[in-house]
């Protein structure tokens, strides 16, 4: 044991100081194109139906591929074909659609395809109307059904027929969507949707062969089977995902337009190459944004955000990088994000809500509807409840005004006390603005000049209009302070600070902000469920239309759907309901949309059921051995278009990881000398 | 002997039952079945989908009937699938288990060669000034926060010195060099009270009898120490080890949240996030039967270790 | 023989009393020689005195109120990530608040946590501990069974189990870690009082006709009484070091408490800032290892002197 001592020691020391070279997280990757990239959480899987959020959304995005997707060099942002053959014909009254899609597509080959053992079929136009029927398939779970419902004719009766407890039939047809051969899609709509082809880029609608379903069952969320640029090689959960490109991928090359600017950046060097560029994608998952902020310093990931503690290491202003960066020839992407981050009231709420007369009204006539059935019914108890919450109703319809305009003075002065500034210094490192309205700036339909008074940040006009609330210095008639409870989204320690500072901005105008912590899970819950009084969110847009951010507070989108707020205004839903009808695409529809949309913006503004609070720039870098880089807010399948140069990674990123190796030195001498003491010990005891 | 075994055996079954009652307890009385599935079903719920996830999840049967369904797929180890991620959860557990056991493996006997070590010298060395440091810095390492250690390891060794990897795993060999810092990590936290509690043992034997008498025989001090006390010293050590191997399956919370080990510490802190309960009680469940399993494995070998133990 | 009953009640008392006076001044005078457990004391002392003024409002009262600075324009912001100064000795937090003042109330949380969770297991464990022993049989077995299944459920996860149903915050984690917390000392009161029952002084009260709970807790409870004491004070550390992990789960503390735990999790990300924010790590890492190291010492110190006996 003795002799063999001091060789463990020598093992140890030869580890020790093996570690030079091992901070390098990848196997060796000789010969191949990958990227590296990094997702901060395991994605849900790999059903298109479930592809709700935007992690999720572009890995799917990656593997299975829609009808229509978003060009990728251009701006404004348009539309060209994917998996269609050619942009779809419209009839004149916009309620037909027919689309013809590409022939000699294939799905990736899968054991799935029994029938030719193993070899990807060919796609058809059936293969869209069975994937757009899993959409309204309540048994799948689908996250994405509201961009069809109501819309396509016969739809919402699948939808309903689902719901019953035997297997869904897909063999029972829905009108609007017929096949009228192999190649055409016929889509017919009970309404004008001008929205629709925006939609067709989502991958909610891209196509999944009926073959994977029945063959794997449920287990298709872990074997996605797509047509496209990319297939899932591995998956090891909250670890790393592998997509390596799928060799039968149809022919579809790099885009050979683009702008001057494009093509001064070397976005053009790759045109009229077969897609996808990369062999290989691999995704770590990392969770904290510490760890892949330095694995991005290091070089083992291509494309970083900026994380808000590391602001001054990647940013000398707000505009340009520091030398750090400049030095290590890192490129800046800075563009506006198309989102709203808010504070949402609760208007079903009594101490802050709203409820517009005409709702009450509407209310109340219901009630005495349902009384009166339920009086025919026999059931007198229930009537007479009925009629009971009527005449309180009816009771309190008098004073609603007065009791309105009074909590919109609350929610305006909670507008108004809400720091914007300081925000953007502490948490944003300035790289966000004060949001106007629900709109963010450089958006379609966003209109520049318009001012939203209250989102100025004003602690003395807060505490007046606060004061004609009814709550002079917080404190109301009833003698007591205001408290409200502000629900967490979650427990990160960023959610929590911004919490806390928002209890700080409404001690100072004196009101108490109790703070609930949720995990997003619970959070959900109260949201479905009424029961949140505040809390803080954030909207990101889905597709270019103004649309996607007025439905937010459209009367009917109430929770649970997307109106959280439950904000329900008749003369803001008759707007909306004219305005949804518009296209952007006819200009003098689109100038009516854009008059319609300035005054459902002041209506929402004046009316605050949200704070509107911020609206950021997103920051990306890459490093410059990532070629073809170009952030687009829309488009979930851009992987195809990246490229590196892997001897270039590899040089620079050993160059700049090399260890400080004289404290290990230091550590080293310590324990050997202390286990020399243990040896010498030992020997003269023994002698 | 095999009497003794199968006796012992026998002593699991309340326990394993009185271990399902809890998890079923918690899981289904306390939070009931309603509260569950409107937490998962997420905000775009309707009444229906929450009474047909009740009726598919079972919870529409009596209290009773379900204690038995749910003790019958505990003990068969059907654990269903994972409420948000949709996957199996023994495969979940399958694979979670292997990362959390090759950081907590070599970790775990890494630290009890050292922590023995440790003591043997402060044994060579008693009532001396390095003997008494070394007891003080043992106290000093017991008090420092985890977290901290977690914290300050990852953030000098590497961040800063660039050591190690700061997060990742690898399958297979290559994942030797993500397993050294949060391994040193656990190390340096645990060894306080290891050390301590090795050098207690230690010292114990050494004011045994029959090393006096060794002494007495003339044995050389070295013999007496390795062969004679480390030998008896290994009753103690034995049942300590036992007792926390089902700990290591666990794998460690926060190291693996840290260093992005997707272990099953990991798992369940992802686990808590989701409000995912099936996940968490399938883990509470493996990991009680593990304890009960280790303990019993300990109080074998401590009979066949220790000749005094009688099997009655 | 025959004894009046009037006659034995003197003898009686001095057998039960004397052992525990001997015992206690003995101890007593034991730890005076021990310096270090001495220091300790006080070190324990000055810590419940600022606890308990922070928690009464007298002291560290700022430990909310965001600061400014002005810069060389003239405009005002928050004096946010402040290093250490004369202002602030400990720097300030993300809202400009004083670090020293936050880590001061994080005394007063810690110690409410400690307490509660203390005052819930010694109840449990007492209670528990005095039955099983003292009754033995049927209950004694229905005791043992409690809290052998209770430590096989996995600590940690028992306790984020319980926070679900209990729901969140620091006044539910103290709940839970007394619930969960009670077994060791449950064990120790079980073998005391094995010991006990059968000892004269209980033997005469029980022939005085003295009721069982009387015997258990006027008679035996003060002489196991020194049992309770090192546990709750080896206890403290493992509320102050359970209250910092359960927040890092996000069960804990709230956003706006100025727990320890809460300071550390922030830290994280602050540690990583350019240039590095230490202050808030350090300040609560530090004031956490004090008491830590304080209570430990302490604990260790009345272990050796109130009963050498008791290792582990």
């Amino acid at each position: 044991m003795r002799k063999e001592f001091p060789s463990l020691v020598a093992v140890f020391l030869l580890c020790i100081c093996g570690c030079a070279g091992m901070a390098n997280p990848y196997a060796s990757e000789e010969g191949l194109v990958v990227l590296h990239y990094s997702i901060g959480q395991d994605p849900k899987g790999f059903d298109p139906v479930r592809a709700s959020d935007t992690l999720s959304s572009g890995l799917i995005g990656q593997i299975y591929e829609p009808l229509y997707q978003y060009a990728y060099l251009k701006r404004p942002y348009t539309i060209e074909p994917c998996l269609a053959d050619g942009m779809p014909e419209i009839s004149e009254d916009k309620c037909l659609y027919i689309i013809r899609i590409k022939k000699g597509v294939f799905f990736q080959d899968d054991p799935c395809f029994v029938a030719t053992n193993g070899k990807g079929r060919e796609l058809t136009a059936e293969d869209f109307i069975y994937s757009f029927k899993r959409l309204a398939d309540t048994k799948n779970d689908p996250e994405g059904y509201w961009i069809f419902q109501g819309y396509i004719k016969g739809i919402d009766e699948f939808y309903e027929a689902s719901q019953s407890e035997s297997p869904t039939d897909y063999s029972k047809e829905i009108e609007g969507l017929k096949a009228l051969d192999r190649y055409t899609l016929r889509i017919e709509l009970n309404k004008p949707y001008p929205r629709l082809l925006w939609v067709l880029t989502m991958p909610y609608t891209a196509a999944v062969p009926h073959e994977a379903v029945e063959y794997y069952g449920e287990e298709v969320l872990n074997h996605p089977v797509g047509t496209g640029p990319f297939r899932l090689a591995r998956w090891d959960h909250w670890h790393r995902i592998i997509l390596e490109r799928n060799p039968t991928f149809r022919e579809e090359f790099y885009p050979s337009e683009g702008t001057a600017e494009d093509r001064e950046q070397g976005l053009l060097r790759d045109a009229g190459k077969r897609l996808p560029l990369a062999d290989r994608v691999v995704l770590t998952i990392i969770k904290q944004e510490q760890p892949a902020w330095l694995y991005f310093l290091s070089g083992y990931l291509d494309v970083s955000g900026i994380p808000k503690d590391n602001w001054n290491t990647a940013m000398s202003s707000l505009t340009t990088l520091s030398p750090q960066m400049e030095a290590k020839r890192i490129t800046l992407w800075r563009e506006r994000s198309f989102s709203v981050y808010y504070v949402a009231f609760n208007m079903n709420d009594s101490l802050i809500g709203m409820k517009h007369p005409e709702v009450c009204k509407r209310e109340i006539e219901e009630k005495r509807k349902s009384a009166e059935e339920a009086r025919e019914k026999g059931d007198s108890k229930e009537a007479e409840r009925l009629d009971k919450e009527a005449d309180e109703l009816e009771k309190e319809l008098p004073y609603l005004p007065q009791k309105n305009e009074k909590r919109r003075k609350l929610r305006q002065a909670m507008s108004l006390a809400y720091n914007r500034p300081q925000r953007i210094e502490i948490f944003a490192n300035g790289r966000a603005e004060p949001a106007q309205g629900p709109i963010p700036p450089g958006f379609n339909g966003y209109d520049p000049n318009f001012k939203n008074p209250y989102s100025e940040y004003d602690i003395e006009r807060a505490k007046l209009l606060l004061a004609e609330a009814g709550y002079p210095e917080g404190i109301g008639e009833d003698g007591k302070r205001l408290e409200l409870s502000f629900e967490t989204t979650g427990a990160s320690t960023t959610v929590l600070q911004s919490a806390d500072f928002f209890r700080q901005e409404m001690r100072k105008i004196g009101i108490v902000i109790n703070i609930v912590q949720n995990t997003w899970t619970e959070f959900q819950e109260k949201l479905r469920t009424n029961r949140a009084q505040t809390y803080a969110l954030g909207w990101i847009a889905d597709y270019p239309d103004p649309e996607n951010f007025l439905q937010l507070f459209y009367g009917p989108n109430k929770s649970p759907n997307p109106n959280n707020a439950n904000y329900e205004n008749p003369e803001y839903d008759r707007l909306y309901e004219e305005m949804a009808a518009l296209s952007d695409f006819d200009p003098q529809e689109a100038k009516r949309k854009y008059e319609l949309c300035r005054k459902m913006e002041h209506i929402v503004t004046e009316d605050c059921p949200w704070i509107f609070g911020l609206t950021y720039w997103s920051y990306t870098l890459n490093h410059c051995w990532l070629k073809n880089y170009k952030p687009h807010p829309f488009a979930y399948n851009t992987y195809k278009y990246h490229s590196v140069d892997p001897e270039l990674r590899l040089r620079l990123s050993q160059e700049w990881n090399r260890p400080t190796m004289f404290p290990a030195y230091i550590i080293l001498g310590v324990i050997l000398s202390l286990a020399g003491l243990f040896f010498y010990k030992l020997k003269k005891q023994s002698e | 002997m095999s009497a003794y075994i199968i006796r012992r055996l026998l002593y699991l079954v309340p326990t394993v039952l009185g271990v399902c009652l809890i998890t079923f307890l918690l899981f289904n009385v306390v939070t009931t079945g309603e509260a569950i599935a409107k937490q998962r079903l997420g905000q775009h719920a309707t009444q229906e989908q929450i009474e047909s996830y009740l009726k598919t999840h079972g919870y529409d049967k009596p209290l009773l009937i379900r204690f038995f369904i749910n003790l019958k797929d505990l003990l068969t180890f059907n654990f269903g699938r994972s409420e948000v991620t949709h996957q199996k959860i023994t495969t979940m557990l399958w694979n979670g288990m292997w990362p959390s056991l090759s950081l907590m493996v070599p970790a775990f006997f890494f630290t009890l060669f050292v922590a023995i070590s440790i003591a043997l010298f402060t044994a060579l060395y008693r009532n001396t000034f390095l003997d008494r440091s070394t007891v003080v810095l043992c106290i000093i390492g017991m008090s420092v926060p985890f977290l901290a250690y977690i914290i300050l390891g990852q953030y000098i060794l590497g961040y800063k010195l660039k050591y190690f990897p700061v997060t990742g795993y690898e399958w297979g060999l290559g994942v030797f060099k993500f397993l050294i810092l949060p391994g040193l990590i656990y190390t340096a936290a645990s060894l306080g009270s290891d050390v301590r509690f090795y050098r207690t043992v230690v010292l114990d034997e050494i004011n045994q009898d029959y090393v006096r008498t060794a002494r007495a025989k003339g044995l050389s001090p070295n013999t007496i120490l390795f062969k004679h006390i480390l030998k008896n010293a290994m009753i103690p050590i034995i049942t300590r080890v036992v007792v926390a191997l089902p700990f290591l399956y666990m794998g460690s919370l926060l190291l693996e949240d840290f260093y992005g080990i997707p272990g099953l510490g990991a798992m369940a802190l992802n686990a808590i996030d989701g409000n995912d309960f099936a996940v968490i009680k399938a883990i509470t469940f493996i990991g009680a039967i593990l304890y009960v399993l280790a303990n019993l494995a300990g109080d074998i070998l401590y009979a066949l270790v220790d000749p005094r133990v009688e099997f009655k | 023989m025959n004894m009046e009953p009037g006659l034995q009640n003197p003898t009686m008392e001095t057998s039960q009393e004397q052992p525990a006076r001997s015992l206690w001044s003995d101890a007593l005078h034991r730890l005076k020689k021990n310096r270090l457990a001495v220091f300790s004391f006080f070190i324990i002392l000055i810590y419940l005195i600022v606890a308990v003024l922070c928690g009464a409002g007298l002291l560290a009262t700022n430990y909310d109120e965001q600061s400014y600075k002005i810069d060389e324009k003239g405009n005002i912001s928050l004096n946010s990530y402040s290093p250490p100064s004369f202002k602030n000795p400990l720097g300030t937090d993300i809202q400009g608040r004083d670090v020293l003042s936050r880590v001061l109330q994080g005394s007063w949380i810690s110690l409410r946590v400690a307490l509660t969770m203390s005052a819930i297991y010694i109840f449990i464990a007492v209670l528990l501990g005095a039955f099983a022993g003292y009754f033995g049989g049927f209950i004694d077995d229905i005791i043992q069974w409690l809290y052998q299944t209770l430590a096989s459920i996995p600590g940690l996860l028992m306790l984020i189990a319980l926070t679900f149903v209990l729901g969140k915050g620091l006044t539910n984690v103290a709940v839970a870690l007394g619930l969960v917390g009670w077994v060791g000392l449950c064990r120790l009161m079980r073998a005391e009082y094995l010991k006990h029952k059968a000892r004269d002084y209980v033997l005469a009260a029980k022939a005085q006709g003295a009721g069982p709970f009387r015997i258990m807790f006027k008679h035996i409870f003060p002489n196991t009484f020194h049992i309770v004491i090192i546990s709750f004070s080896l206890g403290f550390v493992h509320a102050i070091m359970g209250e910092v992990v359960l927040t890092f789960v996000g069960l804990g503390a709230k956003a706006h408490e100025p727990s320890w735990g809460r300071i550390i999790s922030e830290a994280r990300a602050e540690l990583a800032r350019e240039p590095a924010v230490w202050w808030p790590l350090l300040s609560a890492t530090v004031a956490m290892f004090i008491v830590c190291l304080a209570f430990n010492i302490l604990g260790d110190a009345l272990r050796d002197s109130l009963d050498p006996k008791l290792k582990e």
